[in-house]
């Protein structure tokens, strides 16, 4: 167990470095949604993955959307992830924004069990950011997630996104943290959330999921700080390995509505236990 | 009346006279008008008119006139007799004649003309230059060819027209009924025209427009029936909407009433104009006259554009009219009033005209608009604008050019004034209305604030430079924010929110602006703070809740700071 050990040094002294939330107030951001997320009223965080290693053994995600109905605000993401032993490593790929400015994020995490029901995570990221006819400029961030299960049916996480205070291109990246909860009753999955960054309002959300049989979920949240509301499906039947088409619509009432799509295959999911899911269980 | 001369008879000294008698030679200078028998008492009315008729002036040095009792050969008195300094310019009258003669004549004396017969004649240095004799002269000295008529009372004997000369009095000189020393004679033929409405000057729509025309003789002869006849034109066509040839003799001094029609000619402003014709009618100065109407609401010439009825302290109130034709107007005569008084335009001045797209502006004081940028004119009389009011503006013919009843909440107040979106369109409506949202409060003489050429079908919001920088470097320090709303004035707010939609800056609230404008935005947000890099995304929402117009647009701009250059 000396990897395990080393793993929770190391997620301590993240830990230390995160802390709250700064006072950056960057509006750079982190990272881009997918739509699953979306659907659950969390629409811009999905991070870390949460789950214990488990099958699938590896899954893809590609994901795209476009904010406020603004072709410059649009964006596009593939996630995949390995399991490996113990061991859940995801690589995700996203850019935001047009061809005149456009952020970028190349990120790798790595998740491990270190209790029972107790999992950590620690993310490395490489953030990237161009603009048109100017030199592109990169920084790198490190983040940090703790989760835990409880009762087979409750999850609980904990996460802190650019513990490192990274800056770029003369502004300081925001320092989030996030608490979320999840808790599956069968058919209906609920799940809340709170963002934390300096400077402003928490951002909380809740948000429900429920399965109409095997290949329908529905899904319906609410946020405030800024208030928003949100809509979607999911189309697939996830239990079986067949791919998920996840599409969703998110409602700001001064900015109007943004729209995510994503496609999610994972074809051994069809082992996994029955808690485990995509979106709803991995919060 | 004075008494004829004794004709008592000396046939051989007639004789001798007749022999000796200077022959006529062609006169520049003529007798051109004798009033002889004035109405009522003669005394101090009479009157000898010469005129030159010629291309260059006469030093009439020696000259005489001299007054013949055309009863007795011979017998002639001299009247006048020409001075050192007595000159005629070419085309001018000389008139001899008693004190009461208006106006007063060149040369004052009594006269003492005869009834008849009689005669006038004008010698240079002895030698008979013109004679003209009236009645039944016994002896051909005075007279040309055939005497001319001898006039009822009242009349003059005048040459007709003016210079007339063939040798023949009978048929050069006719009876004047108005006497016109020192001025030109009345033609033989001459037919005025005026014209006025035949009703209101402001017709209804698909109403029949009729025009009343008062031909009058003002000549000296009748005009027989069916030769004069009277077009009417509108809007300086060249073809007639309507003929009506005149079918009664006209006696001079006599008048006729014409009734002319024309079919629809749209609605806005119109200028109708009619003309009489005739085969020999001398004169053509009046011949034509001019007269305006106005079907529904009055149409585009000059628009009033601008109020300001609410001035600031110590300031005047003012009207700000803008030609929108392509044609210099005319203003002489005009009249701009609200519901109360109206106020006459001058007949002459550097206000007379407004050429094209220029503005004049109408002030109860001219010092009491500082920023004026136009001609003004004061109009002290102008009784006071109200916040809900009538602005009138009336052609010289009294016809509505433009009519603006504002009220209170078309826009205006303390300070601002109430502008007109576009003056070449109808002023009626609240929609073509708003308030000034330049900073003065007000633009006198220059282009309204809320002016907009073509009103946008709808909204749009750009940001140039994009990305941009305030980093202070001098370079995109600051973007351009430019807006398009589809109507000519909103209210407005304009915000600034994030990526994740959180709202970082208020740009405009709930500010007043006109349909297209723009904003200078240097990357704070509502703290002064300066936001970091990022994708912001501009919202514009705008409403004329007026008009029932509200309009949203969005776009997307970008914070780049300098380390990445």
């Amino acid at each position: 167990m000396s990897g395990v050990g080393s793993f929770r040094g190391l997620l301590a002294v993240t830990a230390l470095l995160a802390a709250w939330p700064s006072g950056a107030d960057g509006a750079f951001e982190l990272r881009w949604p997918n739509a699953g997320a979306a659907a659950l009223a969390v629409p811009l965080d999905r991070w870390p993955p949460r789950d214990a290693p488990s099958p699938p053994r590896w899954s893809v995600e590609l994901s795209m959307g476009e904010l406020y109905g603004l072709e410059e605000a649009s964006g596009r993401s593939v996630r995949c992830s390995l399991t490996s032993g113990a061991a859940l490593v995801e690589v995700d790929f996203s850019q935001f924004g047009s061809p005149l400015y456009r952020e970028s994020s190349c990120g790798v995490t790595l998740v491990r069990p270190v209790g029972e029901g107790l999992s950590c995570s620690l993310g490395l990221r490489g953030m990237g950011l161009s603009a048109a006819g100017l030199p592109g400029r990169w920084t790198v961030v490190v983040d940090a997630g703790l989760g835990v299960r409880l009762l087979g049916r409750i999850s609980l996480s904990a996460a802190w996104e650019n513990v490192n205070r990274g800056a770029i291109g003369g502004s300081s990246l925001s320092t989030r943290t996030t608490l979320a909860g999840c808790a599956d009753f069968g058919e209906l999955t609920f799940v809340s959330t709170a963002l934390f960054e300096g400077g402003f309002d928490p951002t909380l959300s809740l948000g429900c999921e429920a399965r109409a049989g095997v290949w329908f979920r529905l899904r319906a949240g609410v946020a405030v700080s800024p208030e928003r509301l949100a809509c979607g499906v999911g189309i697939g039947d996830p239990f079986r390995g067949a791919p998920v088409v996840d599409l969703a619509w998110d409602w700001h009432p001064d900015l109007g509505t943004s729209y995510f799509v994503s496609v999610s295959l994972a074809p051994e999911r069809r082992c996994a236990l029955r808690g485990v899911r995509r979106g709803a269980g991995r919060r | 009346m004075a008494e004829p001369r004794s004709t008592g008879a000396r046939p051989f000294l007639s004789i001798l006279l007749l022999l000796a008698a200077p022959v006529a030679v062609p006169a520049q200078v003529v007798v051109n008008e004798v009033l002889y028998d004035p109405e009522g008492p003669d005394t101090g009315h009479e009157f000898v008119e010469l005129r030159n008729c010629g291309d260059e002036g006469v030093l009439l040095t020696g000259w005489t006139v001299e007054t013949g009792n055309g009863a007795a050969p011979g017998d002639w008195t001299v009247e006048w007799i020409g001075g050192d300094f007595d000159y005629l310019p070419a085309g001018g009258f000389f008139v001899i004649g008693e004190s009461d003669v208006v106006p007063p004549p060149d040369y004052v004396t009594a006269l003492d003309l005869q009834n008849g017969p009689d005669g006038v004649r004008l010698t240079d240095g002895g030698s008979v230059v013109d004679v003209v004799g009236w009645g039944e002269p016994l002896f051909a000295e005075y007279y040309e060819g055939r005497p001319a008529v001898d006039v009822q009372s009242g009349s003059s004997l005048a040459r007709t027209p003016d210079c007339r000369d063939m040798d023949d009095n009978a048929a050069d000189f006719l009876a004047c009924p108005a006497p016109t020393p020192g001025a030109p004679n009345v033609p033989r033929v001459d037919l005025a025209v005026a014209a006025r409405h035949h009703g209101a000057v402001v017709l209804d729509a698909g109403s029949p427009v009729l025009l009343t025309c008062l031909v009058r003789n003002v000549g000296s002869l009748e005009v027989d029936p069916y030769a004069p006849v009277v077009r009417l034109f509108l809007d300086g066509s060249d073809l007639p909407e309507d003929t009506v040839w005149v079918d009664v003799e006209l006696a001079p001094r006599d008048s006729a009433e014409v009734t002319l029609s024309c079919g629809d000619p749209g609605p806005g402003y119109h200028v109708a104009e009619v003309d009489v014709a005739s085969p020999e009618d001398e004169v053509a100065t009046n011949d034509r006259a001019r007269t305006s109407f106005t079907v529904g609401r009055p149409g585009l010439l000059l628009s009033v554009n601008e109020i300001m009825y609410s001035p600031a302290d110590g300031e005047s109130e003012w009207v700000e009219l803008v030609n929108v034709t392509e044609d210099t107007v005319t203003v002489a005569f005009w009249m701009l009033g609200d519901d109360g008084q109206a106020y006459r335009f001058p007949a002459g001045g550097d206000t007379a005209t407004v050429p094209p797209g220029s503005y004049l502006l109408v002030a109860r004081e001219a010092g009491g608009v500082p920023d004026a940028v136009c001609p003004v004119v004061e109009a002290e009389s102008w009784e006071v604008l109200s916040s809900d009011d009538v602005v009138v503006l009336l052609d010289a013919y009294g016809t509505p050019v433009d009519i603006v009843e504002y009220a209170s909440d078309w826009g205006g107040g303390k300070g601002v004034s109430l502008e007109r979106v576009r003056p070449d369109v109808e002023a009626d409506g609240p929609n073509n209305w708003g308030s000034c949202v330049a900073p003065a409060g007000a633009t006198p003489g220059s282009a309204n604030s809320i002016y907009v050429e073509v009103v946008p079908a709808e909204g749009r919001l750009v940001a140039a430079p994009n990305p941009f920088s305030p980093d202070a470097d001098g370079r995109d320090d600051r973007t351009v924010i430019t807006f398009d709303v589809p109507t000519p004035q909103a209210t407005a707010r304009l915000t600034v929110f994030d990526a994740r939609g959180r709202r970082r800056a208020v740009l405009l609230d709930h500010v007043r602006i006109a349909g297209t404008g723009q904003l200078v935005w240097d990357g704070t947000d509502s703290s002064g703070v300066l936001l970091p890099t990022g994708l912001y995304v501009l919202r514009l929402e705008a409403i004329n809740a007026r008009a029932g117009v509200l309009v949203g647009a969005k776009a997307a701009v970008a914070i780049v700071h300098s380390r990445l250059r």
